[in-house]
């Protein structure tokens, strides 16, 4: 009993954990349509800002929950305002330019902080069920992911920022026609969508350490999990992160960790075989 | 009031209007007609800020706003109906009328205003735009447009595919608006019956200019001048 709520619980994370690497490129990718190769790095720059600044003395949950969003949010406002915005949407040249972000800033992390895994300890210590011990900062990871989730969902249903925000990812050329400032509107979406990014980037740090070069375990998954999801963004990144997370961890536990990732890779194929449009391209089409 | 002087633009190196001239008065009513690849869709996406202007002016109401990016042209009072009823697909009538409402950063009012003057509307709010016939859709298009609380309208083919009595409903609900609001129009149409019944001024778009101008008093007397313009003879 005690074991099968362990390896539940264990589920649990691995789900979350792929919802909040996800939810950021579900809005940069899955909303906006731009394909931003530099992901991984943005999570990479939230752990290393959470990391440094807890480092320096400052209070551990304003770094993990104010200052690593901020920092990544402020880095995706001058890469939508100086790339992103001038490339028109050219598919090529986006994947390009955010490729070469993304090894400009590994290369400046391992020249300025080095190749060295710097991290915290996760918070909180450990809870015992019966003879297995888990962390408490698990049940975090998990509450920090249905809580950014929900908030989303919430702002973007019942909100008016929301309702703008969602007639303009729908349609910019409409929505201007209308009188609402795309442009504007498309930042703000990009600047959420990376400071989401950082605050994943931070919330996974204690547990998984970072490195200059961390991005990339996150970045396919992350891509893989978004294009599953579908064309309604949100709810289907949830899902497919629900339905990834869950295959990688319970194949994992049958077998060994990379057994997970393969059987991640398998059901992705299996599923974009079966619904080419992904999750929401056939059901939830009114979801958001 | 809208005018158009000398107005040219295109798709990338593609000039499409090659000096485009048109002079609208306040609550007056003008229709460009043409076949199909004459440059009417063109001049009314260029007109609303979607296309670049290579050359020429365009004054809104005394306002020079050649330059100006869409939003801003809504918010100097630009109200456009795209042709292929332009509606958010993935979005509730209801929601469609509330962002056409907010989306020039005015606090959302009451929808009963626009209900009562498209009652056709009131059962199908909480329907998803995908899910309206072509006829709906454009009843949809157009209250939006009006939502936004335009002084001119660029209407691009309103009645294109629809059914003869959304042609009568729409073409009633126009010439209220005309006559009531004093809403400036220009309409980009084929239907020469609708242009004819709706505009005071009817003008034939060919290679991307006007080609000629006709009252339309003129056409509803005979219309036999005009089809002899729009097949392409001099």
């Amino acid at each position: 009993m005690d074991h099968a709520l362990v390896v539940g619980l264990h589920l649990l994370h691995a789900m979350a954990s792929l919802a909040l690497v996800s939810v950021g490129l579900a809005v940069i990718f899955g909303m906006l349509r731009v394909i931003n190769f530099a992901h991984g790095e943005f999570l990479m720059v939230g752990g290393y800002a959470f990391v440094l600044s807890a480092g320096a003395g400052l209070n551990l949950w304003v770094a993990m929950l104010v200052v690593a969003p901020a920092a990544v949010g402020a880095l995706g406002f001058l890469v939508e305002r100086f790339v992103i915005r001038h490339l028109h949407g050219d598919i090529i040249a986006t994947i390009l330019a955010t490729w070469g972000l993304s090894l400009f800033l590994i290369g400046l992390a391992a020249t300025v902080l080095g190749y060295h895994q710097q991290g915290v300890a996760p918070p909180f210590g450990t809870v015992q069920f019966g003879s297995y011990s888990i962390g408490i900062y698990t049940f975090f990871v998990m509450i920090v992911a249905i809580v950014t989730i929900v908030s989303l969902f919430v702002w973007l249903r019942w909100s008016r920022s929301g309702l703008l925000v969602r007639g303009a990812m729908q349609d910019p050329e409409l929505a201007a026609a209308l009188g609402a400032d795309t442009r504007r509107l498309r930042t703000a979406m990009f600047v959420l969508g990376s400071a989401l990014s950082g605050l994943a980037g931070a919330v996974l740090a204690p547990l998984a350490g970072v490195l200059p070069e961390i991005g990339a375990t996150y970045v396919v998954k992350a891509f893989i999990t978004v294009i599953s999801g579908g064309a309604t963004a949100l709810t289907g990144t949830t899902l497919a992160a629900a339905l990834f997370g869950f295959t990688s961890q319970a194949a994992a536990f049958l077998s060994r960790p990379v057994v997970g990732e393969v059987a991640l890779l398998i059901v992705a194929i299996v599923l974009l075989r079966l619904l080419p449009t992904g999750i929401t391209g056939r059901y939830f089409r009114k979801a958001l | 009031m809208l005018k158009v002087t000398g107005l040219c633009a295109g798709y990338g190196s593609v000039p499409v209007l090659a000096g485009v001239n048109i002079d609208v008065g306040p609550g007056a009513a003008m229709a460009v007609l043409g076949a199909n690849g004459m440059g009417k869709t063109t001049l009314m996406r260029a007109l609303m800020g979607f296309l670049t202007v290579t050359a020429g002016q365009f004054v809104l109401d005394g306002r020079d706003i050649t330059a100006a990016p869409p939003q801003e042209r809504a918010r100097a009072g630009l109200g456009y109906v795209p042709q292929g009823r332009g509606i958010f697909g993935r979005m509730t009538v209801r929601d469609q009328l509330r962002y056409a409402m907010i989306a020039k950063g005015r606090p959302a009012g009451t929808l009963s205003g626009i209900l009562d003057r498209f009652p056709v509307l009131t059962p199908l709010l909480d329907r998803a735009g995908d899910a309206l016939s072509g006829g709906e859709r454009q009843m949809v298009a157009l209250a939006c447009c009006l939502c936004t609380g335009p002084r001119t309208l660029l209407l691009d083919e309103p009645t294109e595919g629809l059914q003869p009595s959304f042609v009568d409903q729409i073409l009633e609900l126009l010439l209220t608006l005309k006559r009531h609001d004093t809403l400036t129009i220009l309409l980009a149409e084929q239907n020469l019956d609708f242009a004819a019944a709706l505009c005071d001024q009817v003008s034939v778009m060919r290679k991307g200019s006007i080609a000629a101008t006709v009252p339309a008093a003129a056409i509803r007397e005979d219309s036999t001048n005009l089809d002899l313009l729009l097949a392409g003879d001099p």
